[in-house]
């Protein structure tokens, strides 16, 4: 790999560092084996001869790839997607932690969730999640709506 | 983006920490992929070299250990009597007076 691809690769870790992250941590739901998962990809990445040319897609379905064999080997399976109370300083929370949010999110099925997940929290398309999980977009779109949906009623009927 | 997917938003994430990035760092700054070469060429040859060694110590071991033909070696001879219905078959014409039966020999250098 050239350095110019290393530096490629640095910039893109620098932008999708908090998404890869997100996505990794909401399938392993362990903090460490979600940072293992996500370095665990760069050190294979930088192992090859040239980078991808569909980097983006490449790099989440690798994550995701590597979230599960974690999830395989995770016995501890309780950390939330979102920062604890403790986390969040107060002056920057106008919202209030994501517990609740956390345990709706459960409830749905793993493809609307993940749909969620990465349209939301990761901040990729709906044409990049039907790319990463190879189906078609309308399929994706309508895990997306359903999620949301079931998601805003558990939601309303919490409030 | 509707209201309630902004809402959705606006909530916190758990953040990496600073140990990912460090080690992101690391793996950047000396990619495996410029070291590799080198490492996988030796680890390579001195697979070759052990590979060959054992290639040449087994064929000069098979030598050694296969049964080398003495260059003066006898024939072996076989000599059969049969000593029922085949006896009278096996004795000459010329000799149908004699008692015993003319042997029948083949002689053969491989056994």
């Amino acid at each position: 790999m050239t350095p110019n691809e290393i530096e490629a690769l640095r910039a893109f870790y620098v932008d999708n560092r908090q998404p890869l992250y997100t996505y990794a941590l909401s399938i392993t739901r362990n903090r460490e084996a979600a940072e293992d998962a996500v370095a665990g990809v760069f050190e294979r990445l930088v192992s090859r001869d040239t980078l991808p040319v569909d980097l983006r897609p490449f790099v989440f379905r690798s994550v995701r790839n590597a979230a599960y064999d974690a999830c395989r080997r995770t016995k501890v399976r309780s950390d939330s997607l979102f920062a604890s109370a403790a986390e969040i300083s107060v002056s920057a929370a106008p919202i209030g932690p994501g517990e609740d949010l956390e345990v709706l999110l459960r409830q749905l099925a793993p493809s609307e969730r993940e749909a969620i997940v990465l349209r939301i929290y990761s901040g990729l398309s709906l044409a990049e999640i039907a790319e990463l999980h190879q189906a078609p977009l309308p399929t994706i779109a309508s895990w997306y709506r359903r999620g949301l949906e079931r998601l805003r009623a558990m939601l309303k009927k919490e409030l | 983006m509707d209201e309630f997917e902004h809402y959705l938003r606006k909530r916190h994430l758990a953040v990496p920490s600073v140990r990912l990035d460090r080690r992101i760092e690391s793996t950047l700054a000396a990619p495996p992929a410029q070291m590799q070469p080198a490492a996988s060429f030796s680890s390579a040859l001195a697979r070759w070299s052990l590979g060959a060694g054992m290639g040449i110590a087994a064929g000069v071991a098979l030598l050694l250990m296969s049964p080398r033909k003495a260059e003066n070696e006898e024939p072996i001879v076989y000599r059969i009597e049969a000593s029922s219905q085949l006896r009278k078959l096996l004795i000459s014409p010329r000799s149908r007076t004699a008692s015993q039966p003319l042997p029948f020999v083949v002689r053969s250098q491989n056994p």
